[in-house]
């Protein structure tokens, strides 16, 4: 029979009547908290019995000392005299029990028991959330911006899809904290001047419900990336996972050899940033490594040029050079790509030569962008995204915008089609077609008038359906 | 409206403070004050500790002297000065329940 066992707990510090219930009814099944982790929880086997359990905090704790402090003491002192005998702290949060039958409680005064509670949220718990909410906003207006000028790019992308799921979740998370901590504050301040103590709010299914979101989302958004982003991702997740251990395991030494606070705190702080340094650059160099050296099976081979090192592409493409113009160059890079959310499917085909090729620019190549909106009142956004991106891209003011000169759709088999114009006037070789539930982009580099009716005839057939 | 710190005290505070009119130790206020009330009021150890420190800090009390981690307090002037400010009011609360009763007889 196991005589300990972990649980992975997640309460709100401020929860102490949902973490009071919690160890109440673990006792009276015969499990006695022993430690309590940053995930987990462990216990020890008791005999079943009914004991009262209390949760409070002592503002001066850390999580850094290697002793309690004599004021800590003190405290155990007062609560041993009352019956209440420490069973595990963590931090601020000390958890005692008492086997007495109706003990007097450890905190009597509602004022001060929310004062003290309010102090301990003033220091860790608000600060807390309120960066993590502050990071995720940052991100979203990284996000916006991305959105301004590419949108179909993001529109396309599952992983900033799932992704932006999975942080809405988690900032759902916080926001929920720390809203329902405010109003419990309010109010709780409130009935304590009526003697009233105010009992903590749980809203553990909604958490639950937020929390499996978020795992959700995040897998969804690690399958939707290639191969090597989806490793680079996990190697940034193992690194910070390492990184917690080892700060934490590095805390408990110090803490058993009884190093001063202030010491402990200290190198944690500097082991943290250093490490996560060292995890994120070296999650940058295996990603750059893993592209030279083509690791994840992306293209069939790789070639050096002027010390960079290429990978080479030969996947299937439903619209090649060859379907266009006679070419006899044997060794074209064939390279597709595809990008898809449960909004858009965004497939971009580019066959070219090689780069070490002297002379690369007279080579006939190719570039097309097929954009896909899953959903019907997707395409006029994704038509309009496609039709702005380079302006948007480059931040062209509006009087340069009209680049596009429209041009008879018929021969394309399109609904509409446009042909880019330089600055002064010339005609670029870039076109942009729109199909019944699809926009194309599409770029030569031969044939200066133009495509001929029947290459026309051909991207129409090939790509507009 | 919240009401300012002190200004008026709870039930816990007032006992606590009525206990350190002589020296005495955190331990022997948690056995006064159920004994001063007959048991009708009890101090939580960790409303006490918070207590004694927010009114050492406040200039109601002050240390007296420090055994091991046993440590006394007494009363100051401006803590005697609160706690008779607050049996003014529990007074006034009495006489205007008084007058409400029994001065309508």
């Amino acid at each position: 029979m196991k005589d300990r066992k972990r649980r992975l707990e997640q309460f709100p510090f401020y929860n102490c009547a949902g973490i009071e219930r919690r160890l109440e009814k673990m006792a009276a099944q015969g499990w006695m908290l022993d430690e309590i982790g940053p995930f987990f929880w462990s216990y020890r086997r008791i005999e079943p019995q009914k004991l009262t359990f209390s949760v409070c905090c002592f503002l001066e704790a850390s999580e850094y000392d290697p002793e309690p402090s004599e004021g800590q003491k003190t405290f155990y002192d007062f609560c041993a005299h009352t019956g209440w005998t420490l069973a595990a702290s963590s931090a601020q949060m000390q958890v005692f029990y008492n086997e007495q039958k109706n003990p007097v409680p450890i905190e009597t005064d509602p004022v001060v028991s929310v004062d003290s509670i309010h102090r301990m949220a003033k220091s860790r718990f608000l600060p807390y959330n309120l960066t993590v909410m502050a990071v995720l906003l940052m991100y979203g207006w990284l996000l916006a911006e991305l959105w301004s000028s590419d949108p179909v790019n993001v529109l396309a992308d599952g992983s900033l899809f799932w992704g932006g799921i999975a942080l809405l979740g988690l900032f759902a998370v916080c926001a929920l904290d720390v809203g329902r901590y405010e109003l419990w504050h309010i109010r709780a301040k409130k009935a304590a001047e009526w003697g009233e103590l105010l009992p903590t709010p749980s809203c553990a299914r909604v958490e639950w419900i937020i929390r499996l979101w978020i795992v959700a989302s995040l897998t969804a958004s690690l399958l939707s990336v290639p191969g090597l982003t989806a490793a680079v991702i996990g190697v940034r997740a193992v690194g910070i996972c390492a990184i917690a251990f080892l700060i934490y395991s590095g805390r408990q030494l110090f803490k058993r050899r009884k190093k001063p606070a202030k010491t402990s705190r200290t190198i944690s702080h500097a082991a943290c940033f250093t490490l996560s340094f060292v995890v994120m650059t070296a999650a940058v160099c295996l990603e750059q490594e893993g592209r030279n050296r083509n690791w994840f099976g992306d293209g069939c081979g790789t070639y050096e040029h002027d010390g960079q090192s290429y990978v080479f592409h030969q996947d299937a493409l439903p619209l090649t050079v060859e379907d266009l113009v006679d070419s006899d160059y044997g060794l074209y890079c064939r390279e597709r790509q595809e990008k898809s959310s449960p909004l858009a499917v965004r497939t971009v085909g580019r066959q070219g030569p090689r780069f070490d090729e002297e002379d690369y620019d007279q080579i006939p190549s190719l570039v097309y962008i097929v954009v896909r909106p899953r959903l019907p009142f997707l395409s006029g956004l994704c038509w309009e995204g496609q039709y702005r991106r380079w302006d948007d891209q480059r931040r062209v003011d509006d009087s340069h915008r009209k680049l596009y000169e429209p041009m008879d759709p018929a021969p394309w088999g399109a609904e509409e089609a446009y042909r880019q114009l330089y600055r002064d006037g010339g005609r670029s070789n870039r076109y942009l077609l729109r199909y019944e539930g699809r926009v194309v982009e599409l770029v030569f580099n031969f044939g200066e008038d133009g495509p001929t009716p029947a290459q026309m005839a051909v991207v129409g057939e090939r790509l507009g359906s | 409206m919240p009401r300012a710190k002190f200004q008026t005290l709870t039930e816990q505070m007032f006992y606590i403070l009525l206990c350190l009119r002589e020296e005495c130790c955190g331990m022997d206020i948690l056995d006064r004050v159920p004994a001063m009330t007959g048991g009708r009021v009890g101090v939580g150890s960790g409303t006490l500790y918070n207590l004694l420190e927010q009114f050492a800090q406040a200039g109601m009390i002050r240390e007296t002297r420090v055994e091991g981690r046993r440590r006394s307090y007494l009363l100051t002037e401006f803590g005697r000065e609160t706690l008779r400010r607050e049996y003014a009011r529990i007074c006034a609360q009495a006489e205007d329940y008084r007058q409400a009763f029994e001065g309508g007889k």
